[in-house]
């Protein structure tokens, strides 16, 4: 039997966390989170002055008492939040030690059950050439062994090259409204990253995007030596090269480059950017690094 | 090795080297990407970079200079000082025609040699001499290198023996008017026995540098006609074949006339040793007026019996014999009568014998006319005086017994001993061939001294003994004459001496038949000689023309005598004496030398009591500097095929 992703005792200390969004979101339904829209909530939100049509319950009396005008108490709409996590599982996905997707999966199975928890729509979706769904949306406590059934069944693809853009316009495609959006990635694309970042960027509403840029630590620290032929993966180019001393001072320098490149391309579009490795503890992960980065709290 | 010859050695490596790829062990990565886009950045930031891009480029070009400078043969100077004077010998005998990895031994000493020419340094002064059996200036005492390696070039083949001390001696003669000469001996080193050589000469500055190695050979070491003595006549042909390698070898000896096949045998030769085959060859037909010469030729035999290939050393693998002709000889016994001579004429073939008292000669003889001598009446072929001579000299060749020959111009007049000893003998003479004159006894004998006239062929200490003399009349073929200085019924000759009827048939086959008939074989080295045979007064005719083997023609005149001398016959095959249409003798030319058919080359000249080793290298080649550029310029090669494999930069 697989080991499960996550173990009871780190399921039961997600209950205690919720989904922050920086922004207020619209949602579909009715949800415990506070909407952009003025709604039926108790909690106040503002005056306004009354106009024809409004309903008369919502009028404040007391003000009406002072001043003689008619003022409206507005107070905030409670809705719903969506989640959408989309996960690489692009055969490079598979690498490292422990492996990417596995740490990828791990990610997006504590947000979505974070999220089913907290009644948010979660959806996950998998892409290497293609986006497909995975799971949902679905919300509600109830849901929650479905997404673990689903996530712990995901398996990356065995062939095909990484290609970014095209899954993230499936995406946009689609058309969904406002939530929270979790990339999880390794960006190994030789298209490059902006273009496909840009499409998450134009879907619909105001979407909060968050990027995982996950790499295995012998990606980032190789343990190679010698003379040899690396072999990519997903599309089988050969690369010869005899490692030395510069040629991995070089390669480091190219890591650090590349995770600059994106970094600084998401500061400058809003995007939140949280690069980790595989040998980080995932618990600390969630628990201790994604609540200072203020995605959950 | 020469250095065109590594090069191009090293061709096949550098095509090898292009065909190889580095193995390189493959490892599965999740992307290229990264990597390639440092190898990229590795390359673009490197310093030097324009060097970089070209650094193929610069390898190759610094291989082919270094490759170039090979071939230009650079050399170190300080091992070589100006100003000496060398004498290279090199060997062309017979011996040097031996393949050896694909090149003959003078092939060897000639590249020897040129290395030796290309290690001159300013004011060092060469010359070459070739020698075999005969030693000749290649090319005198120069500086000039061309004209040196020309020289050396040019030196061929031969089928010639070798005699070292021959050459020596020219070398030494030479270098008497030189100061510190240097002489290098190239050749291989298969030189026979030089021990009796001069202490000036065995002085000399010596370096043997020796190209040979040992091989395998199975030569024809002996080979003769012989003629049985006896009533029955039977000529036998005879070859010493033997076995020079380190194996036991099956060969076939064929006798063949005019190509074709007349006799064959087998015989199998233990390692080093040597079989005698004979074949009776009375019944094969020579019709008058054609050739009369066999040859012997020898294969090597398989273990099934197949043929191999000749060994490398084929000049010794035929031979050639010529026939005598038969004739009848009448003999006349001039004397009183002698058993002991009678009996021993028996032995010599088909011969006639007359026999009449001195007087009765004296009275046969024509009376001349006016500025004539007296001439017998008719012709024998040979005329033996025993114990009396004649008045007048005799027109028919002629053997005195214990007399004195009438009229001896040149010779000083005989003195008589008693119990003369005997001391030496002409071994190369025909007449002493097969001859013993010792423990022989003498009462008395006369004794000629030695003198250009006569040739004395048996000596004591007072003179000779037995010789020959020559009578010449202007205009006519000589008259050959052997004195017996003794009375043979005073001595034990005749009696306790198995040599005295071998003394008669030898004498009367020299003196009644032509030389070049009695000589039935003939070895490279040696001067043909044609000696006709005359009748009494004959008069001496006109030139003809040697034709060797090889179809070169060479005319010759004949000498006052009549005989016509060849140069140095140094093909092996039958040389022939024409005049117009007439062929006028065969010569049967054969290597038969066991020094040159033994190739295996002496590790050092033994000259009595100095050896000296031989080496199979010049010292100079070590100051050449060719094969370190050589190897540089495969080490860079080397270095561009690694840094074309690696594609990155160290």
């Amino acid at each position: 039997m697989a080991q499960k992703l996550l173990d009871d005792e780190f399921i039961a200390r997600l209950e205690k966390l919720e989904l922050v969004s920086r922004k207020v979101l619209a949602g579909t339904f009715k949800g415990e989170r506070r909407s952009r829209r003025r709604g039926h909530s108790t909690e106040f939100a503002d005056f306004r002055p009354y106009v024809h049509g409004d309903d008369l319950r919502h009028v404040d009396w007391n003000i009406y008492g002072r001043l003689d005008r008619l003022f409206l108490k507005v107070f905030l709409e409670e809705e719903d939040l969506r989640l959408d996590i989309l996960i690489d599982a692009s055969p490079s996905m598979k690498f490292g030690e422990p492996d990417k997707f596995t740490y990828a999966k791990k990610i997006a199975t504590a947000l979505g059950y974070i999220g089913l928890v907290n009644q948010d729509r979660v959806s996950v979706g998998a892409f290497s050439t293609r986006l497909q769904s995975t799971f949902g949306p679905a919300r509600g406590r109830r849901q929650a062994p479905r997404l673990l059934d689903a996530m712990q069944s995901l398996e990356p693809e065995t062939e095909g090259s990484t290609d970014l853009a095209r899954s993230c316009k499936d995406y946009t495609a689609q058309g969904s409204r406002g939530g929270i959006l979790v990339f999880v990635t390794d960006f190994f694309d030789r298209v490059g990253f902006e273009s496909a970042l840009r499409y998450l960027l134009a879907s619909p509403g105001a979407t909060e995007v968050f990027v995982f840029h996950v790499l295995s630590p012998q990606e980032v620290e190789p343990d190679l030596k010698g003379d040899v032929r690396l072999v990519d993966v997903e599309d089988g180019a050969t690369s010869d090269v005899t490692i030395s001393a510069p040629l991995l001072r070089q390669y480091r320098k190219t890591v650090e480059s590349f995770r600059h490149d994106i970094r600084t391309f998401c500061s400058a579009r809003g995007i939140s950017y949280v690069f980790t490795t595989t040998d980080v503890p995932f618990d600390e992960l969630v628990l201790s690094y994604l609540r200072r980065r203020g995605l959950v709290r | 090795m020469t250095p065109v010859w590594w090069l191009l050695a090293l061709i096949p490596a550098l095509v090898a080297l292009y065909f190889l790829k580095l193995k390189r062990q493959d490892v599965a990565v999740s992307s290229t990407y990264l990597w390639k886009r440092s190898m990229e950045d590795l390359h673009v930031n490197s310093p030097f970079q324009r060097l970089r891009r070209s650094v193929l480029f610069l390898l190759q070009l610094v291989a082919l200079c270094l490759l170039i400078l090979a071939i230009w043969k650079p050399r170190c100077d300080r091992t070589v000082r100006g100003g000496r004077d060398l004498i290279v010998l090199i060997d062309h005998s017979a011996s040097m025609n031996v393949r050896e990895g694909g090149r003959t031994r003078l092939e060897l000493a000639r590249a020897h040699a040129l290395s030796l020419v290309d290690s001159m340094a300013v004011g060092d002064r060469m010359q070459v001499l070739r020698f075999s059996s005969q030693t000749i200036v290649q090319q005198s005492l120069t500086s000039d290198k061309s004209v040196l390696e020309a020289s050396v070039r040019a030196i061929e083949s031969s089928s010639l023996p070798t005699d070292l001390s021959q050459a020596l001696s020219i070398v030494n003669s030479m270098a008497a008017t030189l100061d510190g000469v240097e002489i290098h001996v190239i050749g291989d080193g298969c030189y026979g026995d030089v021990t009796s050589l001069p202490p000036e000469v065995k002085r000399l500055d010596l370096r043997f540098v020796n190209t040979g190695s040992p091989v395998d050979n199975v030569g024809i070491t002996e080979a003769d006609v012989r003629c049985s003595l006896g009533r029955d006549r039977v000529t036998e042909v005879f070859a010493l074949v033997e076995n020079f390698s380190g194996e036991e070898r099956t060969v076939s000896v064929t006798l063949f006339r005019d190509d074709v096949l007349k006799r064959a045998t087998e015989v199998t030769l233990p390692s080093g040793k040597g079989e005698s085959v004979v074949f009776d060859v009375s019944e094969i037909e020579m019709p008058a007026g054609e050739s009369r010469v066999l040859g012997l030729e020898i294969d090597l035999v398989g273990p099934d019996g197949e043929n191999m290939e000749a060994d490398g050393f084929p000049d010794d693998d035929r031979a050639f014999l010529g026939v005598p002709a038969p004739r009848t000889n009448s003999v006349l016994l001039v004397g009183e009568g002698n058993v002991f001579i009678e009996n021993a004429l028996l032995y010599v073939p088909n011969t006639t014998l007359e026999k009449m008292t001195l007087a009765d000669y004296e009275a046969t003889l024509v009376e001349p006319g006016d500025g004539e001598s007296s001439s017998e009446p008719r012709r024998w072929n040979l005329i033996v005086f025993d114990r009396g001579g004649p008045r007048t000299p005799p027109r028919s060749p002629a053997i005195f017994i214990g007399c004195k020959p009438p009229s001896l111009p040149g010779v000083a007049d005989p003195k008589m001993v008693e119990s003369p000893v005997y001391m030496d003998k002409d071994e190369a003479h025909p007449v002493n061939r097969f001859m013993s004159f010792a423990n022989i006894h003498i009462e008395e004998s006369l004794v000629y001294e030695p003198s250009p006239a006569f040739h004395a062929l048996i000596e004591s200490e007072e003179g000779g003994l037995i010789g020959t003399f020559t009578y010449r009349q202007e205009g006519e073929y000589p008259v050959r004459v052997v004195v017996v200085g003794f009375d043979i019924t005073r001595s034990n000759w005749p009696i306790h001496h198995h040599s005295f009827p071998i003394f008669f048939v030898n004498a009367v086959t020299w003196l009644g038949l032509t030389d070049t008939e009695s000589v039935r074989r003939w070895r490279t080295g040696q001067s043909l000689v044609h000696s006709p045979v005359t009748g009494p007064g004959e008069t001496v005719r006109g030139g003809a023309t040697f034709v060797s083997p090889g179809g070169e023609e060479v005319s010759v005149r004949p000498d006052r005598g009549g005989s016509m001398v060849s140069g140095v016959a140094d093909q092996i095959g039958v040389y022939r004496l024409r005049r117009e249409s007439d062929l006028l003798a065969e010569f049967p030319v054969s290597l038969i030398d066991r020094r040159e058919s033994r190739l295996t080359p002496a590790e050092e000249i033994d000259m009595g009591d100095i050896k000296i080793s031989t080496r199979t290298r010049l010292d100079f080649e070590s100051s050449a500097l060719w094969h370190w550029f050589a190897l540089a310029g495969f080490v860079f090669l080397l270095i561009e095929w690694y840094v074309y494999n690696r594609r990155v930069y160290i």
